[in-house]
Formats: structure tokens, sequence, C-alpha cells
């Protein structure tokens, strides 16, 4: 089951016992330490999110809820609430601010990169990016932002970011590459994809090699 | 006067050099003198194994980790050499009543001269076995952390084996154990460390794929192999001939033994690549010279020149299916050090009891063989990997993975071995496999 389609679930079915920030904090928890893990984390995700004496007594109930909507057809679940919140302007605006030069390279360098691979490939890369992206040191919001930016394939990753986390996520990449080609075609491919991005990092001004 | 007097001096200086008393004090110190030139000169070539070391390992690196690597066997040799003068020499050379390590002799600076020979000697051979494990561990392993490892072997794991096996009074040595220049005491025990440390390393990052298949990561200079290979094995001509610790005449059999074994490890190696049918490589080719003179280092004064082709055939075939049999088990040795060292170090000294001369295939000696193998193995092998697990639990072992990504020379060294290469070549060892054949 893919990432949206499990967000979506589990805002389906904590919605009915959580209020909207309650449940923005929930789903961030889940998708910074739970989303890569197997089902059975859910309880303890869920035994975490229930803090209060009456949400306590509702645990199994609420547990018993994620589970269906996990079965329900993509039509029968609520819309994902990353999207609302993003379109509600939810997040911090210094994190939504308009992506800056090193986004920019960041993201085309990335891309390079995964261009160097098949779709089934690229599907694995990111699969295992967004796994170990709890690795990386940053706020929940960011993690979000990237993990949507890796899940939906899209052109720009919104937000500003931290060089030591771009480096981290460069690094998740080369890690993957080598699990997956070696790390002789590891090495080659990442200095393919630099020589690509110097282009734009030349015309923008932001030095590519701070990424690396 | 004075043109009497002359001849008639002359006539008397000789006839007091001459006398019998005389003849043999010149005799005894022109022995020793001997002695002690021989052992220098052997211990000087030894030295210019570090040289070896430092070449073929380098070259079976990526160039990113290549000044790593000559770091590494640079300063292991420094600091070796400074901690067994200060303790190992005393553990393995000292008085040793309990038969288990030497207590005294650390720190040496006032003894007679011959004991400076023998320690000037031995700590190459100590750096020798410290050496050993950096191939091992190379392109993954923290610098500080691999000095302190060094620290170790040559201030403790090594010497202590040591005392067992050639210390007058060692257990091993009364139980004629024979290792004449250390298969086991030098060998083994570098290619046992380096195994523990391996073992807690884990492999370099894609070294092994999902289903456990290996994936090659070649090295960037074959030439460094092969002139690290030269290297090594002039410098074993010290190594076995030194150890006889005497000019003797029966120099050019040993030497000749390590020659001819060195030559049959590269011939055996070679075959066993044509009869598995796997290219005949370079570094199979070097490394199965290498371990047959690894091999035949413990009988080459004890066995006649046939059975010591023998032991470096079969010594150059192992550390081929040494290799094959690391990588099966998911155990990522660099250089081969595991095999060449430690399994042809093995082979070699049970080699040393089979055909020993004039006691061939004795039971009670290959037992006694086999107990010294097993000793080294048990003693080094838990110690080291003791060791090694302190280390990383304190400076951490292993570098991260963006260590890993940047390569050593920049993370560990701030400098770059090759400043001036272009990294596009028409030919990489990629494109080898799709290149038509002509």
């Amino acid at each position: 089951m893919e990432l949206t389609l499990r967000r979506r679930a589990i805002y389906t079915g904590m919605r009915p016992y959580f209020d909207d920030q309650a449940l923005l904090n929930a789903i961030n928890l889940w998708q910074a330490e739970y989303s890569h893990k197997q089902k059975f984390a859910l309880s303890v995700f869920v035994a975490r999110c229930c803090n209060t004496a009456q949400l306590k007594l509702e645990r199994p109930k609420i547990l018993g809820a994620i589970f269906m909507a996990m079965d329900l057809a993509s039509d029968e679940l609520l819309p994902d609430p990353f999207v609302e919140l993003n379109a509600n302007n939810v997040f911090q605006p210094e994190i939504r601010q308009g992506h800056d030069h090193t986004t920019k390279v960041f993201t085309t360098l990335l891309q390079q990169m995964f261009l160097k691979f098949n779709k089934s490939e690229e599907q694995q890369l990111r699969k295992f990016l967004i796994e170990h992206l709890h690795e990386v040191k940053t706020d929940k919001m960011r993690l979000m932002y990237i993990r949507e930016w890796l899940a939906q394939h899209t052109q720009d990753l919104e937000g500003t970011y931290d060089l030591e986390v771009l480096r981290q996520l460069i690094n998740l990449v080369y890690v993957a590459m080598c699990q997956s080609v070696g790390p002789v075609k590891a090495d080659h491919y990442l200095s393919q994809s630099i020589k690509e991005t110097e282009p734009l990092s030349l015309e923008s001004g932001f030095r590519l090699h701070d990424l690396l | 006067m004075l043109k009497i007097a002359k001849p008639f001096l002359l006539m008397l200086a000789g006839i007091i050099f001459l006398s019998p008393s005389t003849v043999m004090a010149t005799d005894a110190l022109q022995a020793e003198l001997l002695n002690t030139l021989w052992v220098v000169i052997a211990g000087a070539m030894v030295f210019l194994m570090q040289a070896g070391f430092a070449m073929l390992e380098t070259g079976m690196v990526r160039a990113k980790n290549a000044v790593n690597v000559m770091m590494k066997n640079y300063i292991d040799l420094c600091v070796g050499t400074l901690l067994f003068w200060l303790v190992g020499y005393g553990l393995m050379f000292g008085d040793n009543p309990s038969g288990f390590y030497g207590t005294n002799l650390f720190g040496l600076s006032s003894a007679p001269d011959w004991d400076y020979t023998l320690i000037f000697f031995q700590i190459m051979f100590a750096a020798t076995a410290a050496t050993i494990v950096s191939g091992a561990m190379a392109e993954r392993t923290n610098y500080i952390a691999y000095l302190i490892g060094t620290c170790g072997i040559t201030a403790i794991i090594y010497p202590v084996f040591g005392s067992w096996a050639w210390n007058e009074h060692g257990w091993l040595k009364q139980m004629g154990f024979i290792d004449f220049a250390g298969s086991t005491v030098v060998h083994s025990v570098g290619g046992w460390c380096a195994l523990a440390a391996v073992i807690l390393l884990g492999p370099r990052l894609g070294r092994f794929g999902e289903k456990g298949e290996a994936r090659q990561v070649p090295g960037h200079n074959l030439s460094f192999i092969a002139i690290g290979g030269f290297l090594l094995w002039f410098g074993w001509f010290g190594f076995n001939g030194g150890s006889t610790l005497a000019a003797g005449t029966n120099l050019g059999h040993i030497l000749l033994n390590t020659h001819i074994a060195g030559a049959a490890g590269a011939v055996g190696a070679m075959l066993l690549c044509f009869s598995t049918r796997q290219p005949a490589l370079l570094t199979s080719t070097v490394n199965g010279s290498i371990a047959g003179l690894v091999a035949i280092t413990a009988g080459c004064a004890s066995m006649q020149v046939p059975y010591a082709i023998l032991t470096g055939a079969i010594g150059g075939g192992l550390s081929v299916l040494g290799t094959i049999w690391l990588e099966r088990m998911r155990l990522d040795d660099v250089v081969g050090a595991i095999s060449v060292h430690g399994i042809c170090g093995v082979w070699g000294t049970l080699a040393a009891g089979l055909f020993l001369t004039g006691n061939m295939y004795d039971t009670h000696q290959i037992l006694v063989q086999l107990a010294g193998i097993g000793a080294a193995f048990a003693w080094v092998f838990f110690s080291a990997l003791i060791m090694y697990f302190l280390i990383s639990k304190v400076f951490g072992l292993r570098v991260s993975t963006m260590h890993e990504q940047r390569g050593l020379d920049i993370t560990e060294h701030g400098e770059i071995g090759y400043p001036e290469f272009g990294k596009d070549v028409v030919y990489s060892s990629e494109s080898l496999k799709d290149l038509s054949k002509i």
C-alpha cells in the first residue's frame, strides 16, 4: 500500500476521535516514526497518541478503526490530510516559502541520479529513502515535505533546507545506489549526475559541491 | 736499525695473531660481526616489505582511498616500532618462567650489541604482523581506531603468541613446535586479527547484493599491485634468511626454498584459476606468490626443495579458494589477507611438520603443529575480536556512509591521492566486458 493511501487510512480511522490539531500531530508522528514500520507497530503509535483518559479507554476502537480503514477502497477514504492541511496553510510559512537555488540544485541532482535507473529501480530507491528518512536530522514538517516529494514524484520540492539535511539525503541515495548496483557504479553515477547538474549550479551561483 | 726492526715486528705480530687462542678469538669476533651484518641487512630487507604491503594494498583499493591505505601502512610501522620496543619485545623474548609471556627486557636501553640487533630484526616482524590487517580493513575503517588496533597487536597480541612459539621457554617451543620464520607467529596472527576486524566491520557499502552475490570492486592501480608483489618477494629473502640469526651455510637452501615456493604459489594459483574456468587475474597471481611465500615461511629451513614447491603450490591454490570461501561467507577482505596470510599460514605450519626432513609424516610432530595452529587461532582471533569490539564501542571502528561516499583520503586525511588526474576515461573497468574481442 502506497504512502498516501496509508496516510489517508490512518486519517480516516482516527478522524472521529481527534480534533484538528491533535490529528495533525498524530499524522506527523506516524509519518516520522511509524510510516516505514510494519503494521503491528500501529498499536504502539495509537498508544502514544491516546494521551487522555478518555482516549486511552477508546484505544482498541481507534486501532480497529484504522485497520478497517486500511481495507477500504481508495474512494471510500477521506481526502489526503497532507493536501488539505497544506492548502489551508497550516504548515509554518517559513518552511513553505518558495524554493531557493539550493533546493533547486539539490532536486535536479537527485533527479539526475534517479534517471540512471529504470522505473522500478527508481521506485526502489525512493522507497529506500522514505524508509530511512527518520535518520535525517530535521523537523517533522520538513520531513513531511520531503516524504511527499519522494512519494508523489513531483518536480519541485517545497521549502528551504539546511545544507546538512540535503547532504544527508544525497548520502542516503548514494547508499541506496551502492546497494542496488554496487559501489563502483554508484560512484560513477554520482560523478555523472554531478556533471549533468553543474550547468544549473553555475547559472544559479550555488556551489554544487556544498551538497556533497 | 729501523729497517731491521720492521720485518721483525711484523713477524712477531703474525705469530701473535696466528696463535691458536688468538685465532679462535678472532674467528668468534668475525662470526659475530658477520652474523650481525647479515641479520641487520636482513632486517632492512624486511623493512622494505612495508613498502611492498603499502603498494599492493593501495593498488587494490579505489583511488579515493589510496592515501588512507598508504598512511595506514606508513604509520603502523612507526607506532608498532615504538610499542614493540617498549612492551612487545619484553613480552616475547624476556625471561619466561610460566611459558606464556616474558617478564623483562621492556624498553631496553642498555644491552649487549647482539640484543639491539635482535630487537631491530624483530621489530620488522611485529610491524609485518600488524600491517597485514590494514588491507583487509581498507576503505571503511576509522583511521584512529585502526591505529589503536595496531597498538594492541604489536604490544600484546603478537608478542604474547610469539613468546609461546619463539621464546626459549615458551610452552609451544618446549613441545617442539616448528615455525622457523613465522607462518603462524607472524602471518596467521595478522590474518586472524584481520578476520576479527572484518567480521566486526562488515562489508563495504554495496559489496554484496541483496541475494548475497559478490560485487567486484576493482583496485585502481594494477601496476602498484605487481610492484608491491615484487617488493614483498624481495623482502621475504630477508624475512626467512634472517631468521637463521646467523650467516650460515644453509642460507642458500633457505632462500632457494623461499624463492621456489613463491614461484610455485603463483603457478598454483594460476592453475587453479584455469581449472575452475576463472580468469587468471593479476591480483590472484600476485596473491598466489605471496601465499606460497607465507606457506614456506615455517618450513623453509627444514624441508627439501621438492616439498617446498609442493607447499608453495598448495598455498597458492588455497589463496584462491580461501578468497572464494570468504566471499560466500559475505566477509569483505579487500586484499585477500585472511586467505593469503591466515589460511596459508595454517597450511605452511602444517606442511613444516608433514615434510620435516628426516622425520616426515611424524604423527607427534603433526599433532604439535596442529596444537600451535589451534592455539594461535584461539588466542589471536578472540583477543582481537574483544579488542576491536571495545574499540568500536569507544571510538567507532567503522566510518559513516558519508565517509565512504567521499573516500577516506578526504575525510580522514584531507588529501587527494591524484589531484591532477581527469575522471573521464575511455576504457573504464566497467566497460571492459562490453568490448569486442580482437
